[in-house]
Order: C-alpha cells, then structure tokens, then sequence
C-alpha cells in the first residue's frame, strides 16, 4: 500500500501471508469513546477509583524513590525483554528442555479455543466427578485465562473453577468483570464487597465494611476448597529459560495454596512472559513489586521448576499461549508492548483510565497498556479495537513508570497510523477533511499566510465575542468550552507590518 | 546571538501576543530576533492523528523554513511543538521513506529550545525580576503542560522562572502533574474523557484562589481556559459528565505557611470518613461554590512569556485591573 | 495436536521476527540455545563496556534522549549491626514480629509457642532449638509427610531459612532439610521463622545470587496480605497469619 505514491516503510509485516490475530476477551465490543460514555457519569465509579489509584500512585513513588539505581533497573529490566523478544524461538526451546527435564509437561495453544480444550482434557483426566456431578478446580488470579475466557468454557463442560484471589473473588461472586491488572476488583469499595459478601457466601453472617473482616470472610469461605481440590489452575508472572522454573508473585497466600497443595497443577502462560536467566529475577524482582502494589516486596513468590519430589503437585503441565503474541510481535513497532510485566502502574497514573475505568476498554488488558496491546494482538482490523489507541491524551505518564520502559505514547501514535491505513470509515469525517485542508495549508508558510490574512475579516464579522458553540466536528469542543475571540492580526502579519515600518524608518534616515 | 523565532501555529493564529512578548524577552537581552517566514507548524496535530502522510509535507515545510536562514538558536513558546521537532519529526519522516527530511529535522530540533529551557540553559537566566525586570503583582498558580515535564524535562525551570518575578504571589496547583485533557484531536475524538479531565484540572484551578492560571503551552491554556470560561458563565460544568473524584475541601488550619487567604484544598478519592454506614445510599460529592472555591474574580489564563515581559513600565494588565478576557484567556 | 501447534507458533515466531524460511527455530532436542549464563541483566560486565554513565543533565534541545542510564547496584552498603536493624526495620514495616537472640534461642522459640500446643518441624531442623518446648512435636519427613488435615490442625511451624534480605524484608525457604517441604509452612497458622544473622543479605541482588531453584523456593515478606480492598493492606488472608521471626547470631 502507498501514500500518495510514496511506499510506506513497513518492516512491521515480513509475512507472505498474516499472522493469525487472537480471539477472547481482548477486543472492544464497541468504540471507547462510546462505551466510556456510561462510566464517566457514575460517581460512585469515579470516586472509587479516584481513591484507589491516588493511594496507589503515592505508594508506589514512594517505594521507587527508596532506590537510586531506579533508572538503572528499568534500563536492565527493558534490556532483559527486549533480548527475549529478539530470541524467542531459542528461549522457549530452551525453558521446554529445562521444564521438561525436571518432570513438567508443555502444551502449545495457538489460540485461546486450543488452549481452553488444552486445559479442559487435563482437568477432566485428574479432577474427580463430585456428587454434584461437576469438577471443581481452584485458581490463582491470572490475567492469561481471562484473555481466553478459561472460567466460562470450563462452566460449559461441567467444571466449576473457583477465583482464590481476593479481588477476584469479589468480581466472581459479583458477577461482575475484572476492571484492573492488579486489582480486579478496583472499581468496588469496602460497602459495595459487604453487600456482595452478604448476599453470596450464606455462612459468612453478619459483617461489616472493615477490609480486615471481609479478608477473614474470605479465609473463611476457601479455607476447605484450599485443602480439598486436586486440580489447581495458575498464570507464571516468569518463566525463566535458562532453569525450566516458573514463578508466581502475589500476597495472600492463595497462590500458594494453589501451586502447592493440590496433585495437579496446571499452568497457562504468554509465550513472552520468558526471562533469559534466573538471575535476572535480582531486577524484576525489584521492578514488579514497587511498580505493582508499591511494595518493596510484595509477601509471597513461589518458584517450581517442573516438580520437586515430597514437595507440591507431582503432575505439572505448561501450556504455552500464542493468541495473538506472535502478530504483535511482528509489528517492529509495537513489539515492546510485549515486555509488559502485567504491573499495571500505567493504569493507575491515566488520568483516562481513571475517569473511565477499566470495562470501557473491553479487554482483559485495560489502561495504557490494554490500548496497545488489545489492538496489537488482534490487529486493528478488528474494528473496534481501532478506537483504544485514540484514547489517550499522550501525556506520557504511563512511559515514566513503566518498569520496562515501553514508550507506550510512541507505539499508540504508531497505531493510530495503522488504524488511518486500515482505513475504516472510508466516508471523511469532518475531522479528516479539516486535517487534510490543514496539512494543504500548513505544507507552506505562504498558504498559511493568505489563511491568516482572512483574520481581520472574520475579527470584522465576529468582533470582540468569544465563540461559544459551533457546529458539527468542532461542537465536540464547545460542547464544555469556549473558545476566545480572534485576534485581529496574526503574528506572521504583525512581524511584515513592523519589519516594513523598520525598514521605513531607516530609509527616512 | 541571532534567534530564530518559532511562534508554531496556535500562538500565530490565536495568540499573536505571546510571540510578541516572547520577542520583547529576548530582545530585552540584547539578542537580534528573526522570524523565518516560511513556518507554520511543527505537524504533531496530523502526526497525533495517524496521519503520517499528511504530516510529511508540513515537516519538509518547517525543515524549509528552518535551514534556510542563518541563525544560532531556534526558540518556541512551546514545549509540545519543541518535543514534537525532536520525538516525532524524525521518526515520522523516516517511516515515510524520507531519511534526508529525517536528518534535517533532527539536526534542527538539536537547535531548538523551549523558552524557558533557552533562558535558563543556555543564557543562564535564573532571576527574571533582575534579569528581565519581570513583574506581576497578581495571585498565579501555574499548570506544567505533559509534554514540557516529561519529554522536554522542563522540571523547575519554569515554575523558578514565575516564581522569581517581582510581587507575583505564586500558590501551587494541586494534582498539578495531572493531565487538563487537551491531547490535539483526543479533545474531540474522546470529548467527553476529555472534558471529564478538565473540569478536574478547574476545580484544582479554582481551588488556588488565583486570578491568572498560567503555563508554557497555549495548547493546554486555550483548553483551560476554555473550560474556566464555560463554567463561570454557566455556573457548571455544562456538557461535561458533571462527576468528579476531585474534591475541593474546606481544610482546617492553614495549607502553607504563608498561606491564609483561603482553607480549601483538592484532593483525589473519597476519605476514609466518606464511607457510609451499612444501608445508607452514597451521597455526591458537594461542589465548592463559586465564593467558597475563591473565585471572588474572574479567573484566567494566560502564557508566562507574557508575564516575563510584564515589567512596572509595561505592565501586563488582569480582568480586574479591566483587561478583556476572552474565552478564558487574558488579552 | 500439540506438537503441530509447537511447530506452527514457533514458525510464526520466525516469521514475525523476519528469519526467512520455514523450520529455521531451533528444535529442543537438537537446537542451540542461548549460551547457559547468558542472564540478559548481566553478570561481570557482560554489557557495561557500552553503557556510558552519563549524568543525565540538563535536557538536550528539541528533547533529546535522557535516561543514559548508570548500572544497577549488585551489592548493598549496610554491614554488621546497620544491616540487622534494615531487617528488623523492614520485617515489622510489614507486621512480622521480631525477636533477636545471641546464643541459645530455644526458650525465645518456646515463648512464642503455646505451651502444651502441637507444632510440626521440618526433619532438618536443630533440634537444640525446641528444647525448651513442652508442646507436641511431629516431624515432617519424606515417606512420613503430615496429611494436609493434620497440618491444618497444627498450632504452628518452626523452620530455619536460606536468605534474608535486609533492604526489602524477604526470608526465602528453599525445601532443605531445615526448611521443609512447601506445604508445612504454608497451612499452619503461625510460622516461627529461624534467621541466622550470616544468612542476612542487604539487597535483592545479592539474595538471588545465594539461591538455585532446584528446588521449589518460597519468598516470605511479612505475613499473607491483601490490598484488594480499595489499595489498604491487610494482614492475614490465606497463609500462616502469624508471622515469628527469631533473628539468631550464632
């Protein structure tokens, strides 16, 4: 494809034919800027979250401030994914060898349906039918099964998969939608949980809105399954090649639970979720916690590689998960978005997000992050996927804590020049055909100055009065601003004037 | 030394008098000032819109203009469009296959400041009261725009700059890193996010008191006060979805040390005394009034190049000394 | 099934990447791999010989780049006393409590622990540290594992440690004999943790380097928490709710 005759340097594409885009829970049911519509005008939404990421924000500058070699760690962080993404093919045949030495089992899924009747077979093959006639299995947060909707494809083939983590308890008892990487349930506050934990754990009794009784509620509630269930589900925040270990980062303990007491383990993981060496977890061990829930460590990490005899599941199955990665990563471009350590700091310093929260994104992934990523994975030929990029004001908060350094303005930029070539709206807008008049004008300094010299006209017919309501594509803005009356001259005509009365003056002379 | 102004497309068109305030500064240091006429605009509203190919020529357009004339230092009352020179030109003429332009444009934006980062780093400016006989006698508060903080790195240098000019009473902005929702197209692709993020940003505003909002983008003062304007016309955030997690609270006790004149302060969030009781519906969030949030005058915004080039014989007059505000933005 | 998904995802892999040519990824059984110790962060100077460590200053014109970024720092600078008080410091940062012994500890142990109450200890563990414990004892070993049942009816855990590090509040547990099996320190309510001051590292780098993940291995900061509920952290979820630790200079 070419612009205006010119051949668009495009190494994003060395295919002959496309890499196949994901499927599940990362594409936009419909455009941002109308689904935010609703979020925007719920204070309790707004309020919840204002207070959530503020908190958060403030916790974690102050973390990240405790370390001068911050810079440093980003920069070594950002190397390490960026070498794994250069290498791939040679990690992931690397960690397999590892993993599988040590008594695991891989799985590959090219796509989220491969990988669901993955874990489907393997449940099915080691957890027993209850009275009820149903499977149970119990699962630690993990942002890789949402992706590819693991819990509702299992409820259809009779395995009920209960959510350990805290916050997704609350989002799974609430029927409700994770809006947060870290913190699912981000969008509820301590009232709204009492009343989800009221009505749906009927042995729980009275309770008040303390987070500390409702933690214990939640003890309370998973105690037994923790020490029943034989089949656990978990996500990896690493997989470390050069061992075959996987690694899991959380604080309550039921991450734990779940990777250590039950006889089978199944884990999906993002095939670039790899770091080269074990050693280099002495940086993202330092980058995640800070960045995440603004810890200097958060309570508990736990490492396996394949099995350990005596100790945990002794059935242990990987199944690596393409959905997607592979076309972003064939973006040059937006390649980096795969480096994404799931921190979610970008999330928590958008000031879009916290206005719209993280449904209006309709992704597992929300946030800075969700607006590359989503449209990465799926290409943003999935049309709706087209509107994340443009939901951002770049104001570049999200590059300066990202702990990876993903130049996420950069790569939303980038993306919204795929989306201009995917060309979806073949009909102008208004907004194109005043950006096309514009770049006309604005390729030549004498265009720009016979449009100018049409402002004392416009000055002439609209005086002193500020305009405060236009039509069409520019109603967008004065529907909550003015805009100030024109001056009467532009700067380009005030320079001529004076240069020509300057020069009078020194031929007077 | 021969400056070559880049006056960039808002302040030509819409704000002819921060170019000329910003030429009154440097001539006032006794530095010769050009202005290449070929310019129009650094190309970030295409560029921020996908448009790589529409840019293209509006880049060559500044390359032309820019290389032509003989000139030490280019220098624009802007930050986004001095960033958009360095971090967008050359990567946007490289993707279009012009490497030539690529060069070009990033051999002038290493020559292009900000002019603030122009006065303070290159011509060691650090008291515009003595150096620039700076003075403005007003109550200020002052918004750093995102692409100044965080691509140009601007850090103090303009807040110093304001805060050493002759009698200015300078009160910090709460949440002043947060975004006024400007972004180019993003206000009218994503209006309403948008606007969400500047009634935020006016609250904070109204929050300091001040008469003058000021800061170094027009881009992001056009929108702010585009938005004081609309709402004390109307007295609401009209067209806005009128929700808020920014709260302007009556705080007991003083803010600062110096700080008497108002007890308000803004913050993000609920408190934890914000939580009802078990049963009890969520109440909203009260809006501060237009006399309790101290906006016992009009507010406004306006450039700091005008304020440098304010000086005891040339004063830069306010609303309520009878200027013209119009549209939010001091004339 | 599987194995035609490893060959296609790997050739999409080469594809995105622009390696030409179908079947160019490197099979396990036969592949190089990237070189053993090639830690992308980097040991001893693997990189640093290209990284100039230029003060950032002030901004270039036009925003040139920043962030020219020094190295990361592979060891702290706290010793002796300084670096058991950053630990004590950090540990009740986040709600362990902290006892610190020089020689015997075993009636600080016993003190921790209700008299006449049931414990179980890993098969490794000092046993001159319980002999001031008049409670119940059931050792942990291979071949003799407590049921899960019957760790959930146990009091509490005793076990020793691999790591501590100092900067951030971390003890590791590596399944030695001392440390025990995973689920011993996990489903018991009250954990009583045994930190030898020599096993007292100051920052992460430093701990890492101590460890081999042969072996399943347990990062413990503070006691389980959560902070799902609107970002507050609260002490005590799912694991030992209770965290002791003895600090022991021998």
């Amino acid at each position: 494809m070419t612009f205006l005759g010119m051949p668009l340097l495009r190494s994003t594409r060395h295919d002959d034919q496309e890499i196949p885009g994901g499927q599940g829970n990362i594409v936009e049911d419909e455009s941002f800027a109308k689904v935010s519509h609703q979020h925007l005008s719920n204070q309790q939404l707004r309020n919840n979250i204002g207070h959530a990421t503020a908190t958060i924000r403030d916790k974690r500058s102050e973390v990240v401030a405790e370390l001068d070699d911050w810079e440093a760690l980003r920069e070594a962080g950002s190397r390490a994914k960026n070498q794994v993404m250069e290498n791939l093919p040679e990690y992931l045949a690397q960690f397999e060898k590892n993993f599988t030495a040590a008594g695991g089992v891989i799985h590959w899924a090219r796509d989220a349906d491969e990988a669901n009747a993955i874990v489907t077979e393997l449940v099915e093959a080691n957890a027993p039918v209850l009275e009820s006639g149903r499977r149970e299995v119990i699962k630690v947060k993990s942002m890789a099964t949402q992706e590819i909707g693991l819990n509702e494809h299992l409820e259809t083939q009779d395995i009920d998969a209960f959510e350990t983590d805290l916050a997704e308890l609350i989002v799974q008892l609430g029927d409700d939608k994770p809006s947060h990487i870290l913190v699912p349930a981000i969008h509820r506050n301590r009232d709204e949980i009492r009343d989800i934990f009221m009505e749906k754990m009927p042995d729980a009794g009275e309770l008040t809105n303390e987070p500390a009784v409702l933690a214990e509620a939640a003890r309370r509630h998973l105690r037994h399954k923790f020490l029943t269930t034989k089949v656990a589900i978990s996500g990896a925040n690493f997989g470390i090649a050069d061992t075959g270990t996987l690694g899991v980062v959380e604080s309550e303990g039921n991450g734990r639970m779940c990777l250590t007491l039950p006889e089978t383990l199944i884990t999906v993981m993002g095939i670039e979720k790899l770091l080269p060496g074990f050693d280099d977890l002495e940086v993202f061990l330092q980058l995640l916690p800070r960045s995440s829930t603004g810890e200097r460590m958060n309570p508990y990490t736990s490492f396996w590689t394949g099995t350990t005899p005596g100790d945990g599941p002794q059935n242990v199955h990987l199944v690596l998960l393409d959905n997607g990665r592979t076309r972003a990563l064939a973006d040059e471009h937006g390649r980096s978005a795969l480096n994404c350590i799931r921190c979610s700091a970008c999330m928590n310093v958008c000031p879009v997000y916290e206005r719209t929260g993280g449904h209006a994104y309709g992704s597992t992934y929300p946030g800075p992050i969700g607006a590359i990523l989503s449209p990465l994975m799926t290409g943003v030929e999935a049309e709706e996927n087209g509107s994340l990029p443009y939901a951002s004001s770049l104001c570049g908060a999200c590059y300066d804590v990202c702990p990876v350094k993903i130049n996420i303005p950069e790569i939303l930029v980038h993306l919204r020049g795929e989306d201009v070539e995917a060309n979806h709206s073949p009909v102008s807008s208004q907004l194109d055909t005043a950006l096309t008049g514009a770049s006309w004008m604005m390729s030549d300094g004498k265009r720009m100055a016979a449009a100018e010299s049409g402002l004392p006209i416009a000055h002439a017919v609209a005086g002193d009065k500020q305009i405060n309501s236009l039509p069409g594509i520019a109603g967008a803005w004065t529907s909550s601003r003015d805009i100030p009356a024109l001056p009467e001259k532009s700067f380009r005509q005030l320079w001529a004037e004076n240069e020509a009365r300057a020069e009078g003056e020194d031929d007077e002379r | 030394m021969k400056i070559a102004l880049f006056a960039t497309c808002i302040v030509d068109a819409m704000y002819p008098e921060v170019a000329q305030a910003t030429v009154t500064i440097l001539r006032r240091l006794g530095h010769e000032v050009i202005f290449p006429e070929g310019q129009t605009c650094c190309g970030q509203m295409h560029i921020n819109s996908g448009k790589f190919a529409q840019a293209e020529p509006v880049i060559a357009a500044h390359a032309r203009a820019f290389s032509s004339t003989e000139w030490d230092a280019a220098v624009a009352p802007s930050a986004s469009c001095v960033a958009s020179l360095g971090h967008q030109q050359p990567m946007v003429a490289r993707r279009m296959g012009n490497e030539a332009l690529a060069t070009e444009a990033a051999d002038i934006a290493g020559r292009t400041y900000e002019l603030s980062q122009f006065l303070t780093d290159v011509l060691g400016i650090t008291d515009a009261a003595t150096d620039l006989g700076s003075y403005f006698p007003h109550r200020v508060t002052y918004h750093p725009s995102c692409h100044g903080m965080r691509l140009l790195r601007l850090g103090d240098r303009q807040s110093d700059l304001l805060r050493s000019v002759e009698g200015i009473d300078y009160v910090e902005l709460p949440l002043a890193d947060a975004c006024c929702g400007f972004g180019g197209t993003f206000s009218v692709k994503n209006s309403e996010v948008s606007s969400a993020m500047l009634a935020d940003k006016i609250r904070t505003v109204q929050s300091t008191g001040a008469e003058v909002c000021t800061g170094g983008d027009a881009s992001c003062l056009l929108h702010m006060g585009g938005g004081i304007s609309r709402f004390q016309r109307t007295g609401n955030f009209e067209g806005t979805p009128d929700v808020t997690a920014v709260h302007v609270k009556q705080t007991s006790g003083r803010v600062g040390a110096d700080d008497t004149t108002d007890g308000l302060t803004a913050v993000v969030g609920a408190d934890d005394d914000d939580h009802r009781v078990p049963g009890e519906q969520g109440t909203r969030p009260q809006e501060p009034s237009l006399q309790q949030s101290g906006l016992r005058v009009g507010q406004s915004t306006v450039h700091q190049a005008r304020i440098l080039a304010s000086t005891k014989e040339d004063p830069l007059r306010v609303q309520s000394e009878g200027a013209t505000v119009s549209g939010g933005s001091l004339r | 099934m599987t194995d035609t998904a490893r060959e296609e995802i790997l050739g999409r892999i080469n594809q995105a990447l622009g390696r030409r040519g179908g079947g160019e990824y490197v099979s396990s059984a036969s592949g190089t791999v990237p070189a053993a110790s090639s830690s992308a962060t980097g040991h001893a100077g693997s990189h640093e010989g290209t990284e100039e460590n230029t003060d950032p200053g002030p901004p270039a014109a036009g925003g040139g780049t920043v962030n020219q970024s020094a190295e990361y720092l592979r060891t702290g600078t706290h010793t002796g006393e300084d670096l058991i008080e950053l630990l004590i410091d950090r540990l009740e940062d986040y709600k362990a409590n902290v006892h610190r012994v020089s020689g015997d500890p075993a009636k600080t142990i016993a003190g921790l622990l209700d008299a006449g109450s049931n414990i179980v200890v890993p098969r490794g563990l000092d046993d001159s540290w319980l002999q001031s414990f008049t409670g119940e004892i059931s050792v942990d070993a291979p071949g003799q594992e407590l049921s899960i049942l019957e760790l959930d009816s146990q009091a509490a855990v005793v076990t020793a440690s691999a790591v501590a590090i100092a900067q951030t509040g971390t003890i590791v547990l590596d399944g030695s004999p001392e440390c025990g099996r995973r689920a011993i320190t996990l489903v018991p309510d009250h954990h009583v943790c045994i930190v030898r001051v020599a096993d007292i590292v100051d920052i992460v780098p430093e701990g890492i380097a101590r460890l081999t993940p042969d072996a399943a291995l347990t990062f413990i900061s503070g006691p389980s928490a959560t902070s799902d509920i609107e970002l507050k952290r609260v002490e005590g979820v799912h694991g030992p709710r209770t965290l002791d630790v003895v600090i022991v200079d021998t």
